[in-house]
């Protein structure tokens, strides 16, 4: 045998013996399990929380919390973010007049003021004339003090028709509705003519006091809640300007990390586009002393193998488990549990002229009957859900009561959580005998990069033809990346026959199911839903703003009964509902040893205990 | 004329009778070759057949798509026969108990001390082998090696490749995938041929204007980024069987063209193309019968070659969410999800991988192997 030969043999031989040792490592310590002595290292409780005795906090805090999040981000502006991530950045860097905190014993939430001073203070007896007074400790993160200017700035870039800056119409009508806000934001007529700065209802009364007037009666919790969003955080006006266009139609304020002033917990340290963005404690906020960590580090890791990878070998401090990694840490005491907001549904084109039979209730109601969500929950390690509010939802931030464990809430019925594919075969039949065809064949679109989609999609292609009969159904799978699997349910608004049956989720407003159930209403924007119905706008209108949301039962039952047509309607049909399972490292010491709305694990607040 | 006159005498007494037409006594015929007449494609051959690389590669081709074609019918299970009980199961194959990777056996990660005794959880036998112990929030825990056949009640049962998140059968689905990447494959690359060897050889033979306006066309398809246009592609027709194959085609008969484009600027003005045109012969007749048979090697050649590069493209499609439409698998498919879940379930990256990999090794080496063959002036390079 030549030399040549004889290496490339041993070359071959230590190659495979290479792969071998690789597959046979399953035997012994996981790769990237640190050693026995260090993990071994005794702790007190399962969830450990912060000490009861009241820590020293430094105004630079102390260790750094690191952790990932999959999508990448755009923009830094308060009034044009998009994404939850954007909302996030905003949200550790920016101050509104008020906020969400622990309660005193850190067992629910809290609607507080933040850089306000004090709950709002009504002006008149209807409810109509609000004014907020600023802390006159509130400072920006270069030390200048926040006043009254700074907000009147905000709010009228924000609501500024020429930029038209895409939260504007939700800060001039959410939980309160702005005098005027809206018809200036879209440059509409009021009683003859469009309104100017003017005539919207935000005035500055002195230095470190604004007032807001609304078109209809409001209480202050409404008025908190609304100036509570991270849209309402202020912008720093000579930045702000200084980064305007000639013709004033557009900034590129928070485009980059020194374009923005923060006025939160934390300030901007470095963003490396894609890959990280770093936080630093800022010691003006106003609630510094809440604040224990110096920094913080938010990774950009799409794939979330890797990310559990890199906390696995010490790299984060926590990171969110999907249903198959979740097999590996099912019964790890560093697992947190908490409800999702997402109640996974699929949105069915009711107007699709190339399949009529959609437009059958019967039909739809034959779909919803038969979706097994037990399986399908157990698959995912999720929860079955034939209701559209998920367990997140609260019915009153006040008890913490979740809406669905509410008397409303729990009304909907939940045999075999709505699977009885006897009742699905005999209104399939129905259906087809009304719409005289022999065999129905419906295209779902889904999320193909999203394991959990894929699964249920696969699942329904199989079990629904094994109900209704093979030669009499047939569910033909569209997998599609996420933007054009979105885009491709979007567009049922401009092309009635873009789609059958797609896949949907809303995070949206947990604290008030009367607001947030606004998704589903045929004035939203955004929406996937091609249902509509006026009962459900009256119902959210009032919910909202007529003067009966103030008696709270009533307002629960307009939301049930929103919820019920919407079911009734079968505009979509639940699947499930999420648990995020998040796994935590031992260094990290929380604030609060649950969950809560709005604060979540409270991240910002924990303490890091081994950040050397 | 000049007329040869004999001066020397012993000519010059050469009488008429003494001369006899010597070749007419011993006739001259062409004489028949004593060995087996080599044409080109049997020269090729010989060739092809030195090279052990290639018939090995060969081998294993047919192999591939033997199992490609009988592998889903070798046990019970249908490609979508699903069974959320059975999901994820390793693979299992008899007589293979003591190789980690196939006697069904796997790791539980992180499992408390506490509960293993439980055998409602843990049923009875099911766990192997109890390690990495560790004390985590004053919890004891460990990892265990347990047969998975045991614990999720299908300890009958053998699975040669395993199973998958809906337990679908991994052995019936890989040879199935591997089906639809070789029917993609072998569609997408024939197509692609046909299509760019009539088209190079009208734009060869012809010549002139009609060369330039079609090349400029070809160029203009060429310059389009191919990712784009096969997304676009597939965004627009949808990712069935059909649309996969087209998005394949839709650029990639740009480079047969030139190709043949090149062959037929080499041949069309040789002289028995001359003489065959001067009789009479039509165009048709001389583009396919009389020229394009010269570039057969080359086209033999880049067909092998491009056929692993549209298994490649499949997967890449796949990958990037665009892959054949569910439930039915390519390889590119089941790789795509297998890798989301490699940490927690190997196996189902490891048989599709190794068939994609041996699949596209083979096929390089038996193009590389027709390529000395067709053209021994092109070994090595």
């Amino acid at each position: 045998m030549s030399t040549k030969r004889l290496f490339s043999l041993i070359l071959a031989v230590a190659m495979l013996a290479a792969i071998v040792a690789g597959c046979t490592n399953q035997n012994g310590a996981p790769i990237s399990s640190p050693p026995a002595e260090e993990t071994a290292a005794p702790v007190q409780s399962e969830q450990p929380t912060q000490s009861e005795e009241p820590q020293q906090v430094s105004a630079t805090g102390k260790g750094t919390l690191t952790f990932a999040r999959t999508e990448s981000i755009a923009t830094l502006n308060p009034h044009m973010y998009t994404s939850d991530i954007e909302s996030c950045c905003i949200e550790y860097t920016g101050a509104a007049l008020y906020g969400y905190f622990y309660n005193d014993d850190k067992s629910g939430v809290s609607l507080r003021a933040c850089i306000a001073d004090g709950e709002p203070i009504k002006m008149n007896d209807n409810g109509t004339v609000w004014q907020i007074k600023i802390s006159p400790d509130a400072r920006w993160a270069n030390g200048e003090a926040i006043t009254a200017d700074d907000f009147m700035y905000s709010f009228k870039m924000l609501l500024d028709p020429k930029l038209v800056n895409g939260r504007g119409g939700a800060f001039a009508e959410d939980y309160i509705k702005i005098l005027n806000a809206k018809a200036y934001y879209t440059q509409t007529e009021v009683e003859g003519a469009v309104p100017t700065w003017e005539d919207v209802g935000i005035k500055k009364v002195d230095d470190m006091t604004i007032e807001i007037t609304t078109s209809i009666a409001q209480d202050a919790t409404e008025v908190m809640s609304h100036l509570a969003y991270a849209w309402t955080v202020p912008v720093y006006e000579e930045m702000y300007e200084s980064l305007m266009n000639s013709d004033r139609t557009a900034t590129t304020y928070g485009t980059d990390i020194d374009k923005v002033v923060c006025s939160g917990a934390f300030t901007y340290n470095a963003w490396e586009r894609d890959a990280e963005i770093s936080f630093k404690k800022n010691p003006e906020y106003i609630k510094q002393d809440m604040i224990q960590i110096e920094k913080l580090v938010m990774k950009i890791i799409p794939d979330r193998g890797t990310q559990l990878q890199m906390f696995e070998a010490g790299e984060l401090d926590y990171v969110e488990l999907n249903s198959s990694q979740f097999k590996d840490y099912e019964e790890d005491p560093r697992v947190l549990y908490s409800p999702s907001i997402y109640v996974k549904y699929m949105p069915v084109n009711v107007n699709n002229p190339d399949n009529p039979i959609l437009s059958d209730v019967n039909f739809r109601k034959a779909l919803f009957l038969a979706v097994d969500r037990e399986s399908i929950a157990k698959l995912l390690n999720a929860k079955p859900a034939n209701y559209l509010i998920s367990s997140r939802f609260l019915a009153d931030v006040t008890t913490g009561e979740s809406y669905r464990n509410s008397k409303q809430g729990s009304a909907i019925p939940d045999d075999h959580n709505g699977y009885d594919p006897e009742q699905a075969v005999a209104l399939f039949e129905q259906a087809l005998a009304a719409a005289g065809q022999d065999k129905v064949t419906i295209t779902l679109t889904y999320r193909n990069d999203d394991a959990d989609m894929t699964a249920i999609a696969e699942t329904l292609q199989s079990s629904w033809p094994a109900i209704f009969g093979a030669d009499r159904f047939e569910l033909v799978l569209n997998g599609l990346p996420t933007s054009q699997s979105n885009d491709q349910i979007r567009a049922a608004k401009t092309d009635p026959t873009s789609f059958d049956l797609g896949f949907a989720g809303w995070s949206t407003n947990e604290l008030a199911p009367w607001n947030g159930l606004k998704v589903y209403g045929s004035a939203w924007a955004n929406r996937y839903d091609t249902f509509t119905s006026e009962r459900y706008d009256e119902l959210w209108t009032l919910a909202n703003s007529s003067e009966e949301r103030f008696d709270h039962e009533k307002r629960l039952g307009y939301v049930a009964e929103m919820e019920s047509i919407w079911l009734d309607n079968v505009s979509g049909i639940p699947v499930i509902e999420l648990i995020d399972k998040t796994l935590k490292a031992d260094r990290v010491q929380l604030a609060a040893d649950q969950w809560v709305n709005r604060v979540g694990f409270g991240w910002i607040y924990a303490s890091v205990t081994d950040a050397e | 004329m000049r007329i040869f006159k004999a001066t020397d005498p012993e000519y010059l007494s050469l009488k008429r009778e003494d001369f006899k037409l010597h070749t007419r006594e011993e006739e001259i015929h062409d004489a028949k070759f004593e060995t087996k007449p080599v044409g080109f494609f049997k020269d090729a051959m010989l060739r092809f057949g030195k090279n052990t690389a290639s018939i090995i590669a060969f081998a294993i081709i047919c192999i591939i798509v033997i199992l490609s074609a009988f592998g889903p019918m070798m046990n019970e299970y249908g490609y979508n026969d699903q069974d959320l009980d059975r999901a994820n199961l390793p693979a299992r194959i008899k007589g293979c108990e003591g190789i980690n990777l196939l006697n069904g056996s796997t790791v539980l990660k992180n499992r408390r001390k506490d509960n293993l005794d439980n055998t409602e959880k843990y049923p009875e036998g099911c766990i192997l082998d109890v390690f990495n112990e560790t004390v985590v929030n004053g919890v004891e825990m460990c990892d265990i090696r347990i047969d998975t056949y045991i614990y999720s009640g299908y300890g009958d049962d053998y699975f040669w490749f395993g199973t998958d998140y809906l337990g679908r059968d991994l052995w019936t689905r890989v040879w199935r995938g591997c089906r639809i990447s070789l029917i993609i494959a072998f569609a997408a690359v024939l197509t692609n041929v046909g299509f760019g060897v009539i088209y190079g050889s009208i734009a060869g033979y012809y010549g002139g204007m009609t060369d330039m306006v079609m090349m400029r066309f070809a160029e203009i398809v060429q310059a389009f980024p191919n990712i784009v246009v096969m997304t676009l592609f597939i965004m627009y027709f949808g990712n069935g069987l059909f649309a996969i194959i087209m998005a394949l085609v839709v650029r990639d008969w740009v480079g047969t063209a030139t190709l043949i484009r090149a062959q037929f600027y080499r041949f069309k003005d040789s002289e028995y193309v001359l003489a065959a045109r001067t009789l009479g012969t039509k165009d048709a007749v001389l583009i396919f019968r009389h020229i394009l048979p010269n570039a057969i090697g080359p086209i033999v050649t880049r067909t092998m070659i491009a056929i692993p590069s549209a298994i490649f493209a499949e997967s890449f499609l796949a990958y990037i969410g665009l892959g054949i439409r569910a439930p039915e698998a390519s390889l590119g498919v089941l790789l795509s999800h297998a890798q989301t879940v490699l940490l927690q379930y190997p196996y189902q990256t490891v048989f599709p991988a190794v068939l994609i990999s041996v699949l596209m090794i083979s096929f390089n080496l038996f193009g590389n192997g027709l390529r000395d063959a067709f053209d021994p002036t092109q070994r090595g390079t």
